[in-house]
């Protein structure tokens, strides 16, 4: 079992968000996770990728590398900063940042590589500042950020929210070619009914625990 | 021969208080903390530099010994903030405030004359090797998380950044270019007095903006230089302003015309490339 959340309780002052939440991810599972507006599911992510502590309950995770695409768009990149820079920020992750120039032949051409698969033509915008983006390229650069390096498990919260239908789509296939072709373990927040197809289970946040849909 | 001077003394203070800009520019424009600490760090280095000089130390150990007296007041405004949960602006201002006793401590008097022909020409060699080593850094993987933290710092914290550390080094930089700011000054200036801090933030804001608006150019390595060729051009407006007989001003109208500068300059409509520039100003 990779992920395991016990009884776990979150409360902000005296509001309850999540109340008992029991949830175990399985090594390479992909769960859809739905529920209204303000149920808790962002908290949930919180709480997994450690930003926040549980007020109860415990969580075991079998995950050194947690990579996450927040829902925000502004939340996941840096907007004074030119696209390539969001990269080699993101490119750092969790190693030492050392003293050489953080933009190099090799890494633009990963990053050109790695931008392309979007489809969105970002790779010909490298030095354009993120601030002049619009919300969905903000949120398919911040996708591109959260998988440039190695990690085991992904957490996406409602990453194709500011698309329109047909790039919605198009990330939404290359989200499901990544983590399937690399086997990695995916939790997924939606509002698309039509992404619930692409877990291999649908779980819906109600009343501060997880059920199944 | 008066002229030349004048202009020779605007380019020397005006490089001179450049350190200045620079080090806000770094607090204020990329870590984006409001640190007022530098009307305390400023004084603090000319007392501690002034001090060592009229000891007979050397020039190079007591400017060296202003940096790192700054430095370390950098770093108490960093504690403030970070420990004891101060927020940016009152945490500059205390530190700044207590500073005030601790360096008339050190001066014993409220002003004190400096040994006459301390040379510091090598100085400006000195403010080169800045701009070059700032500009290099801001540019390396370091650079780019300790800009991250100006922008974002709960992306920071979760790529991996320690936002305190940062901080730390940031405001500690930050005040130790002020001290040897500072302590050049008093040198240059040929006297140390307690109350030559007063309204620093101002100039050292000034050469702030209107180097981005002269240089509005993204590279940091052009960002850092605007700080002291903005610095130089407010000495001359202010010289311009203050000789120009036709203009009646005296030298307590300094702040008024410094004010009203500023804003020339930020609602200005040398706007071109804006998006370009930091676009906070
Ligand atoms: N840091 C916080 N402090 C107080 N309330 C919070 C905090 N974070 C989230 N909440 C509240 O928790 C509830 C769930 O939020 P969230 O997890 O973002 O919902 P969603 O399911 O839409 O992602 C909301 O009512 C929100 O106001
Ligand atoms: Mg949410």
């Amino acid at each position: 079992m990779s992920l395991q959340l016990n009884n776990v309780s979150m409360q902000f002052n005296e509001r309850k968000i999540l109340d008992g939440l029991n949830l175990s991810v399985a090594e390479g599972e992909f769960v859809v996770i739905v529920g209204e507006n303000g149920a808790g599911k962002s908290t949930l992510f919180n709480l997994i990728a450690g930003l926040e502590k549980p007020t109860a309950g415990q969580i075991v995770r079998n995950f050194s590398k947690i990579t996450r695409v927040m829902q925000d768009p502004k939340a996941g990149t840096l907007e004074n900063m030119t696209i390539k820079e969001n990269l080699a920020f993101a490119y750092k992750r969790a190693s030492r940042r050392g003293w050489l120039p953080c933009i190099s032949k090799a890494r633009l051409s990963l990053f050109r590589e790695k931008l392309t698969l979007l489809n969105m033509k970002l790779e010909n915008r490298l030095n354009d500042l993120v601030e002049n983006l619009s919300g969905g390229q903000r949120q398919a650069l911040a996708f591109a950020m959260a998988i440039l390096v190695d990690y085991d498990m992904i957490l996406l919260d409602e990453v194709t929210a500011a698309l329109n239908p047909e790039s919605a789509q198009n990330l939404m296939e290359l989200i499901n070619k990544t983590v399937r072709d690399n086997k990695k373990t995916c939790l997924m927040i939606t509002h698309n009914p039509d992404h619930k197809k692409y877990g291999d289970r649908v779980l819906t946040l109600e009343n501060g625990r997880l059920l199944s849909a | 021969m008066a002229w030349a001077n004048e202009i020779s003394s605007c380019i020397a203070l005006g490089l001179l208080q450049g350190i200045l800009g620079t080090a806000l520019f770094l607090t204020l424009r990329i870590l984006n903390f409001t640190d007022l600490t530098c009307e305390g760090s400023f004084v603090f280095g000319a007392c501690v530099s002034s001090m060592l000089l009229g000891r007979g130390y050397g020039v190079c150990v007591s400017v060296a010994t202003a940096f790192a007296a700054g430095g370390v007041a950098g770093l108490c405004t960093g504690v403030l903030n970070i420990v004891f949960k101060v927020k940016d602006i009152l945490a500059g201002i205390l530190v700044a405030f207590m500073l005030y006793s601790i360096n008339l401590r050190i001066m014993g008097v409220p002003n004190i004359t400096l040994p006459e022909n301390v040379a510091i020409g090598g100085v400006y060699l000195f403010g080169f090797g800045i701009v070059c080593i700032l500009g290099y850094l801001l540019t390396t993987d370091w650079g780019l998380a300790f800009r991250s933290v100006g922008q974002n710092q709960a992306l920071a914290k979760t790529t991996g950044v320690s936002v305190k550390k940062m901080t730390f080094i940031g405001l500690a930089l930050s005040n130790a270019l002020i001290g040897l700011s500072g302590s050049l000054f008093s040198i240059n200036q040929g006297f140390c007095d307690i109350g030559s801090g007063t309204g620093l933030l101002i100039v050292g804001l000034a050469s702030v903006i209107i180097g981005e608006k002269v240089l509005p150019f993204r590279s940091f390595y052009l960002k850092i230089l605007g700080c002291f060729f903005g610095s130089v051009l407010y000495r001359f407006f202010i010289c311009l302003a203050l000789n120009l007989d036709s203009s009646q001003l005296k030298p307590s109208d300094v702040n008024i015309v410094t004010g009203l500068l500023i804003l020339a300059f930020m609602s200005s409509k040398i706007t071109f490339r804006r998006r370009l520039t930091c676009p906070s100003s």
